[in-house]
């Protein structure tokens, strides 16, 4: 049986004044599916995916998760964010984040997957620390754990390996791939050539458009990235 | 996944951090901050109303302060909706916290309860605020004009409490409606425009009056209660339509009004102007500067005053409209000078600041990176003190637009007079007080040696002290006032020497902006030997 569209991005266009960030962009993420999303610096990447959170609108187009607008609560209740660069409370605990991402999006009993994730990213010994006392990858890995913890049907991961240390990259492929194998659609903006091997889709953008849609393909990905 | 789940989850958190901050709080220390702030209020408030009491109103000005009050009430009233007007199109003036936007508005949960919260939690920190500066007003204008106290205090209050309210009317309105900044300021010019209808002719046809004639002289009883109503409506209106605010420029500002928090708690006005300037969306001129192909010449005045004239030419539009504005506003301040009120010379005194700074940037951008210049093996101080100079030609032009504004006002005369021998004093201090604030550093409370009480002192001496050498300026011009008191020639032989004398100041500031990197070596080596 042929799995179903999660996310769907349709002629997704954003001008910032006359600086055109998005042209016509078009792709779709299925149930299962794991699509990278390369590209240089300054090709629409993040501003795509902050498009497809809601957090930034657009000109023209469409976007839609299950069927829902993006940035609406039905399609907001489904998807699950980690923007680039994380952004926590600075007066709770690591502890205390996992739990309020888990229990304002409906999951009650939170505590196993919190200790999961947190052996996982090897945040175990921190996580009654305070997040102000944390270097850029704990913080990162912080924000990580919260997006996973929370219920979802599409995962959206914006450059997820910066600040990570090896262990941690290996941990967090380890959990995309398992989400997928859930059903879960996992969209990944990156820089990272090694997250090929684990992707089945990438689109390549350049200077706004989407260019590129097919299997991963490191031609590609030098091409594009340079 | 159901709402009050959600709900209870923010709940939680809120208490998780107000544990953790009670956890982290100093008992005593919060005491001794509460203790500050309750003997500032005190003394503040007695200065203000002593400074009230010092200045009684004679008859004929009260009249004139009963004809006119109500209309300049109103357009205090209009430029407050305009201010939440402009404010709301920008996302503001809700200023939530950028893990709430990712976490909270990004989750499963409706926006709408959470985002209502947050207005009205921060509308309430407000009132206590509002109440008390407008209880204080009232209070002032009870010593000036022999009312009832009780009566302008309430009444004061209230008028605090409609300021504040429709300043977030406006806001919470045009972030909800997402109307752009252009729209924001034609609508808000439009009001102020209606209010003005009142100042210029005398009438009462805007609602902002009909609230001043009722705090003034209690007429129009009936329709100042319709205004407070409609406010309150348009107040609701506001909290219906905050949930629709843009979650980018949410974002946008969270970043912003954490770092401008920051820089105010350090007191860093430049970084605050800075700050503000990003917050209100003001974009630097693009593009190739038509300066960049001409030839001033090779000296290093000629250069650094092109770098000055450049910085200039990259000035948006609402930076030029600023800048008159703060003019118009320290003219007339210093004009009220001649009522026989001293304070409004504060408010000169900050915006003549804030100009000055507004206009030396690129001693800024020099401060914040001198490594460029000392690389290539010129004096830094040689660039620092040249580059004052742009600014003091600015600073002239700002004072010559506030004495043309006081001469529109009345009594022009007086004003050509005052305007043309305070300017180049005025000039001089606002520009080298603006740069010292530029260029001091910070003292460090470890400083060795030193007792606790030195250091503390020294820290209050180089924080006002920017603002001492843009007063001074002001000799001259009090020296003038002092004549018109004594109803002599406003100048004559004391007034050219109160002038010298303004610009000794300034000449100390530039002397030490010249010479400060030799006197920080002298004291380096005489510490090491």
């Amino acid at each position: 049986m042929a799995s179903r569209a999660v996310l769907e991005v349709k002629k997704v266009s954003k001008a910032y004044e006359k600086n055109e960030v998005l042209k016509e962009v078009t792709f779709a993420v299925k149930e299962g599916e794991i699509t990278a999303l390369v590209g240089p610096n300054g090709s629409g990447k993040t501003t795509l995916v902050r498009a497809v959170t809601g957090l930034v609108g657009f000109d023209s187009g469409e976007v839609t998760i299950l069927g829902a607008k993006a940035g609406s609560d039905n399609a907001r209740s489904v998807s699950s964010v980690s923007l680039d660069n994380p952004v926590l409370y600075d007066d709770i605990s690591a502890l205390e984040h996992l739990e309020f991402s888990a229990r304002i999006n409906g999951l009650e009993n939170w505590e196993i997957r919190a200790k999961e994730l947190l052996v996982l990213f090897g945040l175990l010994e921190r996580q009654d620390d305070l997040p102000s006392s944390f270097s850029r990858g704990l913080r990162q890995k912080v924000a990580l754990s919260m997006a996973l913890i929370r219920p979802h049907k599409l995962l959206i991961l914006d450059e997820p390996f910066v600040g990570l240390d090896q262990k941690g990259k290996t941990a967090l492929i380890l959990q995309i791939k398992e989400e997928a194998k859930s059903g879960v659609a996992v969209l990944v903006a990156t820089h990272s050539e090694e997250f090929l091997a684990v992707a089945n889709v990438m689109i390549g953008m350049l200077e706004g458009e989407a260019v590129y849609r097919g299997a991963p393909s490191k031609d590609q990905f030098n091409r594009l990235v340079g | 996944m159901t709402q009050s789940t959600g709900v209870d989850a923010l709940r939680d958190l809120s208490k998780a951090r107000r544990r953790h901050f009670v956890e982290k709080t100093d008992l005593v220390n919060a005491l001794y901050k509460l203790y500050m702030v309750g003997a500032a209020l005190l003394v503040g408030g007695s200065l203000l109303v002593g400074l009230a009491q010092s200045a009684p109103l004679g008859s004929s000005v009260q009249r004139q302060v009963v004809s006119y009050g109500p209309s300049y009430l109103g357009l205090a009233l209009a430029l407050t909706v305009l201010a939440g007007l402009r404010s709301g199109s920008r996302g503001g003036p809700l200023a939530i916290q950028g893990a709430d936007v990712r976490m909270v508005l990004l989750s499963g949960i409706p926006r709408s309860h959470f985002l209502r919260s947050k207005a009205l939690s921060q509308v309430r920190s407000m009132i206590p605020p509002s109440l008390l500066v407008g209880g204080l007003v009232g209070g002032i204008a009870h010593k000036a004009l022999g009312a009832g106290t009780l009566r302008l205090v309430v009444e004061g209050a209230a008028l605090g409490l409609v300021g504040v309210l429709s300043f977030f009317a406006a806001g919470y309105i045009a972030s909800g409606l997402r109307i752009n900044k252009w729209l924001a300021s034609l609508v808000g010019g439009a009001v102020s425009a209606w209010s003005f209808v009142d100042v210029y002719s005398g009438t009462s046809v805007f609602p902002g009056t009909w609230l001043g004639r009722f705090f003034f002289s209690q007429q129009d009883i009936s329709l100042a209660l319709v205004t407070m109503a409609a406010v309150l409506v348009l107040f609701a209106l506001g909290l219906f339509l905050v949930s629709n605010v843009s979650l980018e420029m949410q974002e946008h500002r969270a970043r912003l009004v954490g770092t401008l928090r920051f820089a105010a708690t350090m007191r860093d006005i430049r970084t605050v102007i800075l700050l503000r300037r990003q917050l209100s969306g003001e974009k630097s001129r693009g593009g190739r500067s038509p300066l960049a192909s001409l030839t001033f010449g090779h000296g290093l005045t000629a250069r650094v005053t092109k770098r000055s004239l450049e910085s200039l030419y990259r000035w948006p539009i609402e930076r030029f409209a600023r800048f008159i504005v703060l003019a118009v506003l320290a003219g007339l301040s210093a004009r009220i000078m001649w009522t026989g009120s001293f304070f409004p010379l504060a408010i000169s005194i900050v915006a003549l600041y804030i100009a000055a700074t507004d206009l030396l940037e690129p001693l800024s951008q020099l401060a914040d990176h001198p490594d460029g210049v000392a690389g290539i093996g010129i004096p830094l101080s040689a660039v620092e003190s040249r580059l004052l100079l742009v600014p003091f030609v600015g600073m002239t032009i700002f004072v010559l637009i506030g004495t043309a504004a006081t001469a529109v006002f009345g009594g022009f005369s007086v004003s050509l007079h005052v305007g043309l021998i305070s300017a180049i004093p005025l000039a001089a201090a606002s520009t080298t007080g603006a740069a010292v604030g530029v260029l001091r550093k910070q003292k460090s409370a470890n400083t060795p040696a030193l007792m606790p009480e030195v250091v503390a002192m020294t820290s209050v001496i180089v924080e006002i002290l920017p603002f001492i050498v843009v007063a001074s300026g002001f000799v001259a011009m009090v020296d003038a006032y002092n004549l018109h008191v004594l109803n002599t020639s406003l100048i004559d032989t004391s007034g050219i020497s109160a002038a010298f004398f303004s610009l000794l100041f300034p000449l100390a500031a530039w002397t030490w902006i010249r010479r400060r990197n030799e006197l920080s070596l002298g004291n380096a080596l005489s510490k090491e030997s």
